[in-house]
């Protein structure tokens, strides 16, 4: 159950997320709008409403933003301190709120995807577990329903996975995430320099198989079923559950050391 | 019932800032925190309103703990000189939000008081000037229905007739809601009245905790020639020492020897909390 | 009322006192209500419990009366109180040193009589 001051901190954020989300899609209507407009010489006509809409899936869009929106937690954070607000309230409103608009915009993404008068008003178009996973139950609405609760649950690890990262870079100050910033630049730059050093010997492409074929186990390909389509949803849904439930539990650990800082 | 500071300890990169602090806030008094810059003062505050951790130590409310419990922290507000409001929103939204998160909000007194200071309520909190912004914290502090109230440096960039205001305000609402207020300044002259306890916090120790009346019975100057000051005070607990030309003076905080006859040369006066602080805080400065 | 307080006598002593003075003075005649301990607290910046000290101080002398919920009063035959205890204090504080002092400087007490008419 939750206790007045939950449900007001949860509103607060889902209201708070929900304007936030708002302006940040006029935005990029305005933009889509207006760089085509500049682009073709001022010139409205060239403009086709019919490929903007189909190029655009609202969904991954929506978790995008979402989970971007998720990463910076600290000025609530603060004026939450101020209000007499614990830290356990605050993650717990979090996560509530944040899966709420996620939710809420996959199912929004579903909708307007299947109204959307120009695409075929088929799953399998448009997302990604239905053409991978979507024939591997004999019946259709098993495989819609699956398809369904993948997207919900996939959107929320994601939304999850971006707060416990927001968290974890508001733990420091703005001059440490800057030279974390730069360390990781400079670990992915030497990374890569080993990698490509390393795949001429015959080690490395052990290492590459054995990779290979976790990512077949982690994807439910077993080659039995190799047709596309019909691969196994177990492994993805138990891989997504896991990931979000590290992420529940991190991104609340991280939460409990929040502080305000000195900058 | 009250508020109880028990043995908190902090360290900040190895350096002590607070070390053992333990004291007692009761209900509806009002309090004064004291220290030179760097005592710890907004750092045991800061615990206190759980913004920051202690190292060990407890910080208890009515009996159990403060730390991340609602309620508790529903009843403690600290108004500091960190601006921890969101800069783009209006006065009247974070009126508000203060209204959401605390359950319930005075609207009327609290544009009484912005009417009052002169704070436009439609402004923006990042617009505002230090002192505004010390006004609209001061507004909040005193509208807020929080039982504990933490006023950290909270006449900062304030004019003189704004400082006059809120002291009166504050004093007002004191009658009226008999809420605890912890007040801490360096402005000691402008608040000693307003104080009933006082706590004076030195390289993150107290060394005076006590009702206000009691610590200034204990504040002695004594003065004259050098020779019947030194021998009239022997024994005594003596903070400081001044001297104008032959004449001296000896600051003792404690009691006064009784069997002691006082020469016609020497004279007892008082001093007051500025004048005590000054030399205690020095005292413990130059034992370091 | 006017206020000017010192920072190092007691302030609740002081409190009385000043009343004590607006009092003598007529400022607050008898059965005249006397400002409240919030206004006295807010006007001039002083604790209210500090404020009641001084006033219990006049209450139980007998120069302030409360009456509950209405504020506090000067009290029937205040004025004549005071006159009578600081006729006292005329005499303890400066009679006896004057006529102390005298004796010191070998003055009479006709003399000092004398003096006195002349001073009168």
């Amino acid at each position: 159950m939750m206790t007045a001051k939950e449900v007001s901190v949860t509103n607060y954020f889902f209201k708070n997320t929900l304007k936030k989300l708002g302006y940040i899609l006029i935005w990029i209507i305005f933009s889509s709008l207006f760089f085509p407009w500049v682009f073709s010489g001022f010139n409205f006509s060239s403009i086709s409403l019919r490929s903007i809409l189909t190029d655009t899936t609202l969904g991954p869009v929506l978790s995008i933003l979402i989970s971007g929106i998720a990463l910076f937690p600290y000025n609530d954070f603060k004026l939450l301190i101020q209000s007499g607000i614990s830290r356990k309230t605050f993650w717990k409103a979090r996560i509530l709120s944040f899966l709420a608009v996620s939710i809420l915009g996959q199912l929004i993404g579903i909708v307007v995807g299947l109204l959307n008068p120009y695409t075929n008003h088929s799953w399998y178009g448009s997302s990604l577990y239905m053409q991978v996973y979507g024939k591997y139950f004999g019946s259709t609405a098993m495989n819609s329903f699956m398809g369904l609760c993948f997207i919900l649950l996939s959107t929320s690890v994601v939304t999850v996975g971006a707060i416990m990262v927001g968290s974890i870079f508001s733990l420091f100050t703005k001059k440490a995430r800057v030279y974390i910033f730069i360390g990781l630049f400079v670990m992915a730059v030497v990374f890569i320099n080993w990698i490509s050093a390393a795949v001429q010997n015959d080690y490395m492409l052990n290492i590459i198989k054995h990779t290979d074929s976790f990512l077949h186990f982690i994807v439910g390909y077993s080659g039995t079923n190799a047709r596309v389509g019909a691969w196994n949803p177990t492994m993805p849904f138990i891989v997504a559950v896991l990931t979000g439930v590290v992420c529940l539990f991190g991104s609340y650990k991280i939460m409990e050391l929040f502080k305000i800082k000195n900058e | 019932m009250g508020i109880e500071v028990k043995n908190i300890q902090k360290k900040f990169n190895k350096k002590k800032i607070l070390s053992d602090v333990s004291l007692e806030l009761e209900p509806g008094k009002i309090y004064g925190l004291l220290g030179r810059n760097g005592a710890g003062k907004s750092t045991l505050l800061s615990i206190i309103a759980n913004r920051i951790f202690s190292d060990s130590g407890d910080v208890v409310l009515d009996g159990e703990s403060v730390f991340e419990r609602d309620e508790a922290l529903g009843q403690i507000y600290l108004m500091s000189e960190r601006n921890l409001y969101p800069e783009g929103a209006k006065i009247e939204k974070i009126f508000k939000l203060t209204e959401l998160f605390y359950g319930s909000f005075d609207y009327e007194y609290a544009n009484e008081l912005a009417d009052k200071f002169g704070l436009d309520v439609k402004q923006k909190f990042g617009k505002l000037s230090t002192g505004y912004r010390s006004i609209f914290k001061l507004i909040i502090a005193l509208t807020v229905p929080a039982r504990y109230v933490f006023l950290d440096e909270p006449i900062l960039g304030l004019d003189a007739n704004h400082r006059e205001l809120f002291y009166r305000e504050l004093l007002d609402n004191y009658v009226k809601t008999q809420k605890t207020f912890v007040i801490s300044t360096h402005l000691i002259e402008e608040i000693t009245n307003i104080l009933e306890h006082v706590f004076i916090l030195c390289h993150g120790e107290v060394v005076i905790d006590g009702n206000v009346e009691d610590i200034m019975k204990k504040a002695y100057l004594i003065a004259g020639p050098q020779k019947d000051v030194a021998d009239y005070c022997r024994g005594l607990n003596i903070i400081g020492k001044e001297s104008l030309g032959s004449i001296h003076g000896n600051y003792i905080y404690g009691d006064l020897d009784d069997n002691r006859i006082l020469p016609d040369t020497v004279s007892v006066e008082r001093m007051d909390l500025q004048k005590l602080f000054v030399n205690l805080t020095n005292m413990e400065e130059a034992k370091k | 009322m006017h206020f000017n307080f010192n920072s190092t006598e007691p302030i609740y002593l002081q409190v009385a006192s000043q009343i004590e003075e607006a009092i003598f003075t007529k400022n607050y005649a008898e059965k005249e209500q006397i400002p409240s301990t919030t206004e006295i607290s807010r006007d001039f910046h002083i604790n209210p419990a500090t404020v009641l000290k001084g006033i219990n101080l006049l209450v139980s002398s007998d120069l302030v009366e409360k009456k509950r919920g209405i504020g506090m009063f000067v009290a029937q035959g205040a004025y004549e109180k005071l006159v009578k205890k600081r006729r006292e204090l005329f005499y303890q504080d400066k009679i006896v040193q004057v006529v102390d002092e005298a004796k010191r400087l070998q003055i009479s007490e006709e003399e000092l009589l004398n003096l006195i008419k002349r001073g009168y």
